[in-house]
């Protein structure tokens, strides 16, 4: 028997997984960590407690909990939060904490500098995305501005998924999912990093190797072995971002599949024919060659749900709250929701926009809200299909994962307001199963059309249509435009 | 010795309110309140049991009788919620229930008369008046097609303090203020106004003033009163709560905090404004005034919410004053009423975060109620045509320090509250004394008879805040008021 082991880092947690050829899983081990927030706006992790120490707690537990035989382990495949800057010395040693992806907001400044320099069209042509909190480059030029000691030390600037595969295998690798997140280093038309727009950031050879997801990176060192228990020899993949190893856990693989992840936020990962160049989208070429990735998300989803439970109803069980959700009738009784609260990312990327609800009156309940909320997000999901048909790439089929996946009444009112079926697979491990399954199309155990098998669909969500949305959803974008500068003028917020 | 007191009356929509004003003191009052049902029968409709709102008095005389001892009542006077009509026949026994300014039913029948009005509008009035479903004359026709036996039957149409005087002294009498679209200048009736719906004029009691006496109480009433005590003719709530307040200089105004709240500002002069009530001169006072629709109602609906009670909310609101966020709430949870007039407009939270908690929530509704008192008062003070010099706060919501104080940093005003915040009580004691010749007038009893509380100044640290946030409230209004009437209809299946 031939296995496969996948382990992911997410914010707060790591899990773990073997997964037979079947894609069965034998064992399952999951280790909480901490974010650190050493200032407000920055967020970190440590690369050898929280990313290597969760590593290696998680691969020793699943190899004693399943049994198996480090020999029989094919591959290994990982994936991590990402992306993240982590400066290494020579040696591969860490020289600060990880800083973390677009929660981490430390590099403003580098970002103005880098759209006054270059322009930002200039930029988007290049990179294929604007400069956001979410790329690294501006990062490492905040790291040679600020700290230009430990800048003279850097020997490769690493993501968090690269130092995995580092500590594993010696190689200093990154994926090519991974790397267009470098921006302005990466070049979206050769797919490798570029000279054009690196000037007073960082020489390209002290950036990792590029490769692809599906390939392998390198093999565990004697090293790596004793400290894991895995097998000298086991061969290591390049690894990628999570979302992307959960869009494939789900099945995600050809164009016009779409991942909706119900996760804290709203996350989607489309697999294009082409690269689709639409400002309002993230890009990324896919995970193997030839095939490319247009991303979105919204600034909530969880969170807004968890938000409303917690102040509305913190005694009460969720299946109460979706109980009296599911009793208000589609529409919420007029109430409309925005759920910009925490601003909104795709497709109008405002950090000032506001929560709003509209519409109240005398006879409305905490289900009626509760449900506005789930609508409000819903709506927030169709707007973001709807850029996603503007741009030329609509969503064939759509695979929904994460907690929100729980709640009908939300992912009907998704289906409903977005007018696409949804379908959620069997297993919902995440993206420590799709790394399983990503190492075993590496190394040859399974076709990528295996997924299938692997996770066979188990539900799925058909879209009604609902007359009260159709008279909602133009008022609910209408809502935001009518109120966008009175949310501005209210200020940042808290 | 058995202290004197006027005993005051106010039949209101949900409760009667009576009240002992004490003679002896500087304005002391004891009160006491009974709820009656509103049966909703059919969708729209809105009625209440005349026998209700008499034994609900029966039994609040009784409570004071036991709260206050031996108490020798000099005079009584009445006011009550008016739109809210029933027939009687010559024996004041009622032939309909009492058919609140809430129902509906008549809408037809309002919309027949409205529309043979039409034409001759101006020449009927003097002025935009629309006959309603709560019209009188609406609801005459409507009982003479529904229930020809009643209308065979009924002698009378009276208002709720009609009713009340009637039980009490065996008069039939009305004011000129309560008979709202029937009375014209010199406080008679307009003959063509009740030409429009013929048979009408006979049901319709002999208008005497409001603090005159109506007569006196009969031997077997049924508030269990003693024979003899003078009864005032009374009048509507509104200007009980007016007179209540003692308003007796122009610039002086009133803010009364119920289910919604009712603001009036007295002047010499009108100033014709949009969205107020200028009434037609009373004894050479101009009032103005205007009320809005959700109030208290408001501060109940965000409870219910919240899962909270009132006085929680309050409490989480005082907590939200600790760290104020820039939030905004509308509070139209049933359209609007002055100085806006929009039965479309509805309800809006705008500014949460992620990190916005109840408290803020709960404050913002407090907040914005008290927003729309000051877009009110502020359209009042047009109308007045003069600076307001002083406003007098009363009303359940003017027992909440916190909210007076919200709403004195709101307005940017200073406000005193009443000693008693039942106003519209007050008023009717006052209107009693009147009667009774005990007081020469209405101006000089509120000057001598009005306890006020402490004065509520606006809070310098919050006046900035509120004033900057004020301009944001009128600006989200503006916003959405083009679209409301489609939010409205947007969530119907």
């Amino acid at each position: 028997m031939r296995v496969t082991l996948g382990v992911d880092i997410g914010t707060f947690e790591s899990k773990g997984v073997i997964a037979d050829e079947q894609g069965s899983v034998l064992a399952l081990a999951t280790r909480p960590h901490e974010m650190l927030v050493p200032q407000p706006g920055w967020a970190e992790h440590r690369p050898d407690q929280d990313w290597w120490g969760d590593f290696v707690a998680i691969v020793r537990e699943l190899l004693a909990t399943s049994g198996v035989d480090p020999a029989a382990i094919a591959a290994v495949a990982t994936s991590a939060i990402g992306p993240c800057m982590l400066p290494v010395d020579a040696d591969g040693r860490p020289l600060m904490n990880g800083v973390l992806y677009g929660v981490d907001t430390r590099a403003s400044a580098q970002i103005a500098a880098l759209n006054a320099r270059w322009g930002e069209e200039r930029i988007v042509r290049i990179s294929g995305n604007a400069l956001t909190s979410q790329m690294v480059g501006p990062k490492i030029l905040w790291l040679r501005e600020t700290h230009p000691e430990l800048f003279a030390r850097t020997a490769t600037v690493m993501s968090s998924t690269s130092y995995l595969v580092l500590r594993l295998t010696g190689e200093r690798t990154i994926d090519h999912y991974t790397a267009a997140n470098y921006a302005p280093l990466y070049d979206v038309a050769q797919l490798g990093w570029s000279d054009e727009l690196a000037d007073g950031i960082i020489p390209r050879d002290r950036l990792p190797r590029i490769g692809w997801a599906t390939e392998i990176a390198g093999h565990v060192t004697p090293a790596a072995a004793a400290e894991t228990g895995l097998a000298v020899g086991t061969p290591v993949t390049f690894g990628t971002i999570d979302a992307a190893a959960e869009a494939v856990s789900v099945g995600v693989r050809e164009p016009g599949e779409m991942m909706l992840m119900y996760g804290s936020t709203i996350f989607i990962i489309e697999v294009t024919a082409s690269a689709v160049r639409d400002p309002r989208l993230w890009y990324a070429p896919w995970l193997t060659p030839g095939l490319h990735a247009s991303m979105s998300g919204l600034s909530t989803s969880g969170t807004l749900t968890r938000w409303f439970r917690d102040r509305f109803a913190p005694d009460a069980p969720w299946e109460t709250l979706v109980a009296e959700a599911a009793a208000s009738p589609a529409g919420a009784n007029g109430i409309l929701c925005l759920p910009h609260f925490s601003g909104e990312r795709t497709p109008i990327h405002d950090p000032q926009a506001k929560g709003l609800f509209a519409g109240l009156d005398l006879t409305h309940t905490r289900g009626d809200l509760f449900r506005s909320v789930l609508e409000g997000i819903a709506s927030g999901t169709a707007h973001v299909l709807d850029t996603y048909r503007e741009a030329g790439a609509p969503p064939r089929t759509i695979f929904a994962v994460g907690g929100g996946t729980k709640n009908p009444v939300w992912l009907q009112a998704t289906s409903d307001l977005g007018g696409v079926p949804q379908v959620v697979r069997e297993k919902t491990v995440g993206a420590s199963y799709g790394d399983a399954f990503l190492a075993a199309v590496a190394v040859g155990i399974a076709e990528p059309a295996e997924i299938e098998r692997w996770n066979p669909a188990s539900r799925r969500v058909t879209p009604q249509a609902i007359p009260a949305y159709a008279r909602q959803y133009p008022l609910w974008k209408e809502l935001y435009l009518r109120t966008r500068e009175i949310s501005h003028a209210l200020g940042a917020g808290r | 010795m058995r202290r004197a007191a006027a005993l005051g009356i106010d039949v209101g929509t949900t409760a009667v309110k009576v009240g002992l004003l004490f003679l002896d003191g500087a304005g002391e009052m004891e009160t006491a309140s009974r709820p009656y049902p509103t049966r909703r029968p059919r969708d729209g409709w809105a009625e209440q049991d005349p026998a209700d709102w008499l034994a609900a008095l029966a039994a609040c005389r009784a409570e004071l009788d036991a709260r206050c001892g031996p108490v020798e009542i000099r005079a009584i006077g009445v006011c009550s919620q008016v739109n809210t009509h029933h027939l009687v026949d010559a024996q004041l026994r009622p032939v309909t229930p009492a058919i609140t300014w809430q129902d509906l039913r008549a809408a037809p029948e309002a919309a027949e008369i409205d529309a043979a009005a039409a034409p001759r509008r101006t020449e009927l009035w003097g002025g935009p008046f629309t006959a309603d479903a709560s019209f009188s004359l609406s609801r005459v026709l409507w009982v003479e097609r529904h229930a020809p036996a009643a209308s065979a039957a009924a002698r009378w149409i009276l208002s709720p303090k009609d009713h009340v005087v009637a039980a009490l002294t065996g008069e039939v009498v009305t004011d000129a203020l309560s008979p709202i679209g029937v009375v014209g200048p010199g406080d008679a009736y307009l003959p063509d106004v009740l030409a429009l719906v013929p048979g009408s004029a006979r049901l319709l009691p002999p208008i005497r003033p409001f603090d005159a006496a109506a007569g006196a109480t009969r031997p077997e009433n049924p508030a269990g009163l003693p024979a003899g005590i003078p009864v005032s003719v009374g009048t509507m709530d509104a200007w009980g709560s007016i007179f209540g307040s003692g308003l007796v200089r122009p610039g002086q105004a009133m803010e009364v905090s119920g289910t919604s709240e009712v603001v009036a500002v007295r002047s010499d002069r009108t100033v014709p404004t949009p969205g107020v009530i200028s009434f037609p001169p009373v004894r050479g006072a101009h009032l103005h005034a205007g009320p809005t629709q959700a109030g208290g109602d408001s501060l109940s609906w965000a409870a219910r919410c919240f899962g909270v009670s009132v006085p929680e909310l309050l409490a989480l609101a005082e907590e939200g004053r600790r760290d104020p966020r820039p939030l905004l709430f509308l509070p139209h949870l049933a359209g609007e009423r002055a100085p806006l007039w929009n039965p479309d407009a509805r309800g809006l939270f705008l500014g949460i975060t992620s990190t916005t908690e109840l408290r803020h929530l709960a404050l913002a509704v407090l907040e914005g109620v008290a927003f729309s008192a000051r877009r009110l008062m502020l359209a009042c003070e047009t109308a007045a045509g003069l600076p307001i010099a002083e406003v007098r706060l009363s009303g359940g919501g003017s027992r909440s320090l916190l909210w007076n104080r919200i709403k004195a940093s709101a307005h940017g005003r200073v406000l005193t509250p009443l000693a008693s915040p039942d106003s519209g009580v007050l008023g009717a004691a006052l209107l009693g004394l009147v009667a009774a010749g005990i007081e020469p007038d209405l101006d000089a009893a509120g000057t001598r008879r009005v306890r006020l509380g402490t004065p509520v100044e606006p809070e310098p640290a919050e006046q900035p805040r509120l004033d900057a946030l004020y301009g944001l409230y009128t600006a989200t209004y503006a916003a959405l008021e083009p679209i409301f009437p489609r939010l409205v209809a947007s969530g119907d299946r």
